[in-house]
Parts: structure tokens; C-alpha cells; sequence
């Protein structure tokens, strides 16, 4: 699967489109063409937001909130929006929430949430909405998709998806949780990956946790575990990984 | 809006729908890291694969399925299997030619043999 950049540049008749598709514009009031174009160039964000939208509708019969923040303070950002009201409700609920925003001088995309009513789901739509979503990653040049892994199988689920852990602290608490429950053979090859990774990388901030989630005796432990997780877009390594063996 | 602070996160089960939905096996999956772990300098060859559950013939199989896409994907344009086959050939004889010519006083009978194999393709003697 190749995905090349496309070009684009939003214009006002477009904002008034995606007005009229029901997103509520919220933060900055006027212009917000030129505030995307500026710190969010390239994004196609009426194209985007149809797709969400094709996609998404047609799963739920209640109303739907759609949102779309424009913050320029401290740094830009651009929140997307997409839930009904019941949005809590785990099994009948929808939501969807994409934050971008700058960091380091590098533009960054939160995985905030996605949520998919029950009778919806395991039916191809969480994989149309990253296609879509990714398509326009590459346009706009995100550097990085963070994801927090946790709750319900999260910790293991999205390491298996080739996340990789950002923070040592919590794979630090991954690897004591380990201790305490593996048997020392086990142990020792968790902790080789982890002190091989972090004696090479000793500020590392991508540790390649799909080394633990594939090991069969680490599913349990990972299954409870916690972490914030990232997919850098410009390491050719987990680009690949992501692109074809995640989207293939 | 909603807080995205108040509620959880991306769901896991969105992100096992994107693992059911892709054309990789379990196997392969288990391939791909235990290669990973041996270009890391994690394990030995037999301790990734004692500890991934991955059959040292499973492996094999699995690197050379890669073999052949890199090949496949080198020459797309080569639309006949008859030309495929032939050039997998000739770039089979060089990679035995580079790796065991030099310590192999035999290969000669192995070029020799991927040779005429080479030859019979184009005659259409072996059919594809």
C-alpha cells in the first residue's frame, strides 16, 4: 500500500461546506481557512470530515455532536470532534476524538478516543477510519500518533498494533509487574529486551513493546498494563511495520 | 464537547479490529519480531525462537516468502512467469555464487544445474 502526499489548500467555501455537514466551529471565530492553512497546511479537512462522517453516521440512529476546535494558544491546535450524546455508554456509544497539535516543532496527532457501539464493530470501520485518517497525516507531515494503552486489553492490543512505549517509567512498571509473576526464564528474556533496548538507547522514547506483547507469557501482564505509545511516521522502521502489516 | 479527560481512551477493541482486518498471520507476526530480536542483538536465533513458539523451518519459510516478494517487488514490470522464474534463477545462482563458490569445490554442478533449469524454462521444457 503506498500513500503520497497530496496537496491542498482550504478555502472559505469549503468551511461553509463543512458548516452545513453540522460540525460547530469553536476557539478562533473568523478565518479559520487561513489558521488551518497556516499550522495545519495541506490538511483536505472537508474531504476528511466527509469520511468521518460517511463512515460514522450510518452506525448510530440518535443525533451526533460534531466539533471542531481552533486553539492557537499556547500552540496551534485542532481538535476533531465526532460523538452522540450517549457517548459514555460503552456499548451503545460513538465517539471519536483526533487532537493535532505542535510539539518540539514537530506535528503531532492524539489518538484521543474512539469508541464504536457495540453491534458496530469488528465490521471494517475502525480500519476505513485510519485509512482515511492517514491519508491526511501524510498530507498534512505528522511526525508522530500517540495513542495511551490502557483499560480492557489496550496495554496489549496496541502493542501489537507496533506502538511503541514512550515513557521508561512505565515500562519500568511493566518489567517489575513481570518479576513478580513470571518464572525466572521468562523473566530474564523480558528484561534482556528491555536492558538491550535502554542500554543502547538510554533516553530512548520508543521502545519496541510488540518484542514483549508477542512473547505468549506476556499477553496477561500487558493486557493490564498502562503506557502512552507512539508510531513516529518518519522512522522508515515503524512506518512500514504500521503501514503494511497494520493496513495491508 | 466532551472532556477527553474524563473518559477512557481509544478503545482496545478498535485496535483488534485493525489486527483481524490485516492479511498477516499470527506466524508471521511471531516471524517478524523474532527477526527483529535477532537484528537487535535481543537473542540468539535459538532463543528467539524457543521463546516466540516459532519452529526454526516456520522461520525459514517466513524469510524466504520475503525473499521472493523483494524479488517480485523489485521487477514488477515483469509480467510473464517465464521471465520471473528465470531471473529468480540467475539471482539465485549469484547469491550461492557470492556466499559458497569460494568454500564449495561442488558448486559448480548447482550453477551448472540452475543453469539448464534456466534454459529449459525458456523452451518451454518445464512449464510453469
Amino acid at each position: 500500500m503506498t500513500i503520497k502526499p497530496q496537496t491542498h489548500s482550504l478555502n472559505s467555501i469549503e468551511v461553509t461546506e463543512i458548516k452545513s455537514l453540522g460540525f460547530l466551529f469553536q476557539g478562533i471565530s473568523a478565518f479559520q481557512d487561513e489558521f488551518i492553512n497556516t499550522h495545519f497546511a495541506n490538511c483536505d479537512l472537508l474531504l476528511f470530515l466527509n469520511q468521518i462522517d460517511d463512515i460514522l453516521s450510518p452506525v448510530c440512529n440518535s443525533s451526533i455532536n460534531k466539533y471542531i476546535y481552533l486553539n492557537n494558544s499556547p500552540l496551534p491546535e485542532l481538535l476533531i470532534q465526532y460523538f452522540t450524546n450517549n457517548y459514555e455508554d460503552e456499548n451503545n456509544g460513538l465517539a471519536l476524538s483526533r487532537i493535532f497539535f505542535w510539539q518540539d516543532g514537530e506535528l503531532v496527532v492524539k489518538h484521543d478516543y474512539f469508541r464504536l457501539p457495540a453491534s458496530s464493530r469488528n465490521k471494517g470501520i475502525a480500519k476505513k477510519i485510519f485509512q482515511a485518517s492517514l491519508q491526511q497525516y501524510i498530507n498534512m507531515g505528522v511526525r508522530k500518533i500517540l495513542v495511551h494503552a490502557a483499560l480492557n486489553d489496550g496495554g496489549y492490543v496496541w502493542a501489537r498494533n507496533y506502538f511503541s512505549a514512550i515513557n521508561q517509567d512505565e515500562t519500568r512498571q511493566i518489567l517489575d509487574d513481570a518479576k513478580s509473576k513470571l518464572t525466572p526464564v521468562h523473566f530474564w528474556a523480558v528484561e534482556r529486551i528491555y536492558n538491550n533496548y535502554y542500554e543502547k538507547n538510554p533516553s530512548g522514547i520508543a521502545f519496541p513493546i510488540v518484542k514483549w506483547a508477542e512473547l505468549p507469557f506476556m499477553k496477561d501482564i500487558l493486557r493490564g498494563s498502562n503506557w502512552h505509545g507512539v508510531i513516529d511516521l518518519q522512522d522508515r522502521e515503524q512506518f512500514t511495520n504500521f503501514i503494511l502489516y497494520v493496513f495491508k | 464537547m466532551f472532556s477527553s479527560r474524563s473518559i477512557p481512551t481509544e478503545a482496545a477493541y478498535i485496535g483488534d479490529e485493525l489486527i483481524q482486518d490485516q492479511q498477516l498471520s499470527d506466524l508471521d507476526r511471531k516471524c517478524l519480531v523474532v527477526r527483529q530480536t535477532l537484528q537487535d542483538g535481543d537473542f540468539t536465533l535459538d532463543e528467539a525462537l524457543s521463546l516466540y513458539e516459532v519452529s526454526k523451518t516456520d522461520f525459514e519459510s517466513f524469510i524466504a516468502k520475503n525473499v521472493i516478494a523483494e524479488l517480485h517487488s523489485t521487477f514488477p514490470q515483469m509480467q510473464s512467469s517465464k521471465l520471473q522464474a528465470v531471473f529468480t534463477i540467475e539471482v539465485l545462482a549469484s547469491i550461492y555464487k557470492n556466499l559458497f563458490s569460494s568454500v564449495d569445490k561442488r558448486s559448480m554442478y548447482i550453477l551448472q544445474h540452475l543453469q539448464n533449469l534456466s534454459r529449459e524454462i525458456e523452451e518451454d521444457k518445464v512449464l510453469l
